[in-house]
């Protein structure tokens, strides 16, 4: 049990500053300057005829999604610096799961290159650290501890449903390299192949638990499994293990953690001015052997209906008092039999969170150096961890050095929001910032001050729903056709 | 389009690039606003009647039949009626005069010795008037006075012959001297005497007496021998023959019912009580049994008497039919047989109970009755009260010492409960309304708080059968159980007020199902479920 609060603690951690859902934001693909456009579909082919990402620069992602914490909303305050959380509205926001993750994925190197006649042919190599967390947390968590179990809240036949209350996160290396080819004027295909270098993985198998509650008696019936897999952390937690990352060397390249991924793509241009995207992306898997654990309890099968006091309710004195106690010992007995986490240490296989994305852009109108362009998108995901996204967008093209856009975007379970995205091209060097919403510009500071008048303060963006931002420095190069001249800034 | 270039881009700068903080969150003291209220379960108990039967106190009253019906039984053994009580023979004697004629004495005086015999017969006399067939004698002494004012020297034997003929004593006897006087005892065993009865004579034993008179050179006198013969101190192993009809009283009862001592208030019928009483009789006798007087004592010294008109004659108790062999029997009174009726006698609520019996012996002169030495009747009385009937307005009180002082700190230092309310929940299978109350006293008892503002039943009856018929040993049985739930509500300050408790007064109250209007039977397997659950208010608003 001990082991199991450890990881959970540091996973707890490790969601401040890891990856929630494998996204991406949801412009990228709308910007053709941008070298990482194949990411979002590997048959995109950016404009430049070279491509040099800034090594650890070139690309930082980094979203963050609450869907229950907002201090501005949740805390209530009096005035008088006394505040109160609000958990009527905590509940009413997060719907059926409460969740909190976050994803940061830093683009080590990136190198991509047009060839061929016509310059048909694209390929591509980067190298990735990607890393996730989420923590999911079922509705009836918080009714639990805001309302108990025989409060006024009415739990669906008297069962707080714990199901799906989950952690994973996993943090990984992608080696990648992508090639794309127009198969003629209208027909594009692509493909990225990707080596997989897992470090730390944290995934929750198996999560059914439930704890039922008579309405009448009060009685106490748990059920359901639990099951967490692990790799790259038990050494971390346990005091006879060594943790892979005190071995630099190993922990860098020497793992036993290996997986193979694609990204698939198709870009059709039926017309001209219109482009239909359909891609597959994040397929992948990774098997994990080293420092692996798995920490499964028992069928949780445990029902508590009080003390049974039939079979020594009429002994007196030391003998009622030993056979409460034999009673009170078997229920201990039966409890730790119930919740008994077995640690076993199997090597597991996880599946990426892959996704599919569907686009089409239209352009607008093309004079004069200025190109508009209309786009939708939707993704969604390949299993149910990944919520969809639909978005609508607007880029103007300015010239060879400059894209800029706006778009509205709706989340699955997440209000909808404006972003914005921005790609400049100052000579070779290119700058770029993709913002999904400005929510990371809004922040709200919650000060506690203690009685001694110390101040902890935290400051939090005020709406952390779905915040996405990916932003880098490329060198960009051939971003004219011949005959266009030099683009200049 | 440069400088819009420029500007388009310094703008996007100053946009990503700055991080504003809009907003003052400043908490001073933080309050969760979360009130939750947890429910858990604390015991559960499931008792039978037959779990309370055995663990009662005296649970030897209370019994239980093949079917489960379970019966209050209150028994009483009577001192046995022995046969020396039966049996009442006194001391025998029998007198006799020899006087010889005057031609006997020519004899006597020519011959110098003359011997005569005479013989009679003497009744073997009993107060009853019994008419004995035999006797057999384990022991006794028979006794020989002989006297006379004749100086002539006798010697002689006296004979003892029964019906059969058979000698069954003698005894010689001699006086060489005068005066004339001889008084003899002799012990004997183990004699069995058949007597002589026919119209003239009951009862009857032939005496001989054979005397030789021998004169000698100073025999003068003469005069009549009175001989007297007595049988005394004597046992009897056994009798035979007509016992006379008699009345002989017998051990009185005297039953304490602990049931209706002071503690038990309320009106309690019982439908179908009886009296059993249980004989063991090994004399060769009928016996006819009478109830002299029946009578209960209740708690408050009343008096409830029931006559013997108030009885119906009972059937005869048989007697063995050979020595050595018992005849059990068992005569039973019941509402059937006693007026008034045993339920009335019962809903007097006697706290004793008592009667004085007779026993009628050979109430149909049988002729070939036999009594033993051994022979005794015993006699059980056993007060069976099956539990049908009813119950009304019952209440039972106690107290006890409490002390709630470290209940009271361990609640106050859960700073975050609010108020604990204790959930009772009972399925019950007996077919009984019961409420509690419990009244909170200081040291000077006086009251301080109590678990309820009124009296409130806390379980209510089960069905119960009414569609059999009422002799039908299923009407009045429990047939379900009934669920009642009562919620009792703690807040914390009625808690502290309890801090200066000291006694707790116990009140618990009920009747049968319908308030003690229909009769019901308890059988062993019914049963109770109780179980407690508490649910916690808690307030984590600082």
């Amino acid at each position: 049990m001990n082991n199991f609060k450890r990881i959970l603690t540091i996973g707890f951690g490790f969601c401040l500053i890891a990856g929630a859902k494998a996204q991406q934001s949801t412009q990228l693909g709308t910007f053709d300057f941008l070298p990482q456009s194949v990411y979002a579909n590997p048959a995109i082919k950016p404009k430049g005829k070279l491509n040099i990402g800034i090594p650890a620069l070139s690309g930082v992602y980094v979203e963050h999604n609450n869907n229950w914490f907002k201090p501005n909303e949740f805390l209530v305050t009096d005035g008088n610096g006394t505040a109160t959380l609000a958990p009527e509205r905590i509940l009413e926001s997060i719907d059926d799961f409460a969740f909190i993750g976050q994803t940061t994925n830093i683009e080590l190197l990136h190198v991509g290159l047009k060839f061929g006649k016509d310059k048909r042919h694209y390929a591509h190599f980067s190298i990735a650290e990607r890393t996730q967390f989420g923590l999911k947390i079922p509705e009836d968590v918080f009714n639990l501890a805001a309302y108990g179990n025989a409060g006024q809240y009415q739990f669906e036949n008297n069962t707080a449903d714990f199901s799906g209350l989950s952690v994973n996160g996993i943090h990984f290396r992608e080696y990648a390299l992508g090639y794309n080819i127009d198969i003629n004027e209208k027909l594009s295909v692509g493909a990225r192949a990707k080596y997989l270098y897992g470090m730390e993985n944290i995934h929750t198998d198996q999560s059914t638990l439930q704890l039922y509650t008579d309405p009448e008696t009060y009685a106490l019936r748990s059920s359901g499994t639990f099951r967490l897999q692990t790799s790259g952390i038990y050494g971390l937690v346990e005091d006879d293990r060594e943790a892979v990352q005190s071995e630099m060397d190993t922990y860098i390249l020497g793992l036993n953690n290996s997986g193979f991924g694609a990204d698939l793509g198709v870009v059709y241009k039926p017309i001209e001015k219109l482009k239909l995207e359909i891609s597959a992306n994040d397929l992948g898997f990774i098997n994990w052997k080293s420092d692996v654990a798995t920490l499964q309890s028992g069928n949780a099968e445990f029902l508590y209906n009080g003390v049974n006091l039939s079979d020594f309710i009429f002994e007196e004195g030391d003998d009622f008092d030993d056979g409460l106690q034999s009673e009170l010992d078997s229920i201990v007995d039966d409890l730790e039999n119930a919740y008994d986490f077995q640690t076993t240490h199997e090597n597991f296989r996880t599946n990426l969170q892959g996704f599919m994305r569907y686009a089409a852009s239209y352009e607008l109108f093309d004079v004069n150096k200025f190109k508009g362009t209309a786009w939708a998108n939707f993704i969604h995901g390949l299993n149910e961890n990944l919520l969809s996204t639909f978005s609508l967008g607007y880029n103007q093209e300015i010239g060879h050095g400059f894209q800029l856009g706006v778009h509205f975007t709706k989340r699955e379970a997440s209000t909808g929001s404006f972003g914005a995205g921005m790609v400049y091209n100052a000579g070779p060097v290119q700058f770029y910032c993709l913002a999904d919403n400005f929510r990371f510009v809004n922040m709200t500071r919650v000060s506690l001050i203690d009685d001694e008048g110390n101040r902890t303060e935290l400051i939090y963006p005020t709406n952390p729903d779905d915040i996405r931002v990916n932003f880098g420095i490329n060198l960009t190069f051939g971003m004219k056709e011949k005959g266009q001249g030099v683009t200049m800034l | 389009m440069f400088l819009l270039k420029r500007s388009l881009f310094a703008l996007a700068i100053l946009l990503f690039a700055s991080s504003c903080v809009k907003d003052e969150v400043e908490v001073n003291d933080l309050n969760y606003g979360v009130n939750p209220q947890f429910g858990v379960p604390i015991a559960l108990a499931n008792i039978s009647a037959q779990q309370v039967i055995d663990n009662i106190e005296g649970d030897d009253i209370i019994q239980t039949a093949e079917d489960g019906a379970v019966s209050l039984v209150f028994i009483d053994t009577l001192e046995k009626f022995r046969a020396t009580e039966l049996l009442n023979l006194q001391d025998q004697s029998y007198g006799f005069q020899m006087e010889l004629t005057s031609t006997e004495y020519a004899t006597l005086f020519g011959e110098g010795s003359y011997t005569a015999t005479q013989e009679e017969v003497f009744s073997f006399v009993t107060q009853e008037g019994d008419r004995l067939d035999s006797v057999r004698f384990e022991s006794g002494i028979f006794g020989l006075n002989i006297s006379s004012q004749s100086n002539i020297p006798i010697s002689g034997t006296v004979r003892v012959f029964d019906d059969s003929g058979q000698e069954v004593y003698s005894t010689d006897f001699q006086d060489p001297s005068a005066p004339i006087s001889i008084s003899q005892e002799e012990n004997f065993e183990n004699i069995k005497v058949e007597f002589i009865n026919n119209q003239d004579v009951a009862n009857g034993l032939r005496i001989q007496y054979e005397v030789t008179f021998e004169v000698d050179e100073s025999s003068a006198v003469t005069g009549p021998l009175n001989i007297d013969l007595s049988l005394s101190n004597y046992e009897v192993a056994s009798a035979g023959g007509l016992i006379a009809t008699r009345t002989s009283s017998l051990d009185g009862i005297d039953v304490n019912v602990d049931l209706f001592d002071d503690s038990f208030v309320g009106n309690l019928v019982f439908a179908d009580p009886r009296l059993n009483l249980h004989f063991e009789n090994s004399f060769g006798i009928d016996l006819g049994f009478q109830i002299d007087e029946l009578y209960g004592l209740n708690a408050e010294m009343d008096l409830f008497s029931v006559s013997e008109d108030g009885f119906e004659e009972f059937p005869i108790i048989e007697g063995a039919s050979f020595p050595g062999e018992t005849v059990s029997s068992t005569l039973s009174i019941s509402n059937q047989n006693m007026t008034p009726s045993l339920t009335d006698f019962m809903a007097f609520e006697p706290e004793y109970i008592s009667g004085y019996f007779s026993g009628l012996i050979n109430p149909e002169e049988e002729n070939s009755s036999f009594i033993t030495a051994d022979s005794e009747l015993g006699i059980v009385m056993e007060a069976v009260l099956p539990i049908y009937g009813s119950v009304e307005d019952f209440y039972l009180t106690d107290t006890a010492k409490v002390n709630l002082g470290s209940l009271i700190t361990d609640a106050n230092e859960v700073g975050e409960l609010q108020k604990a309310d204790i959930r009772l929940i009972v399925d019950n299978g007996l077919p009984v309304d019961a409420g509690v109350q419990i009244v909170f006293t200081d040291s000077l008892y006086q009251p301080l708080d109590s678990l309820f503002a009124d009296d409130t039943f806390v379980f209510n009856s089960a069905p119960v059968n009414t569609s059999a018929a009422t002799d039908d040993p299923n009407y009045g049985r429990a047939s379900g159980k009934t669920k009642t739930i009562t919620d009792i509500a703690i807040p914390k300050d009625r808690l502290n007020d309890l801090e200066n408790a000291t006694n707790i007064l116990i009140r618990v109250f009920g009747a049968t199902t319908n308030g003690g209007d229909q009769n019901i039977r308890l059988f062993s397997e019914d049963e109770i479920d109780i179980s407690l659950a508490a649910k916690l208010s808690l307030n984590f608003d600082e």
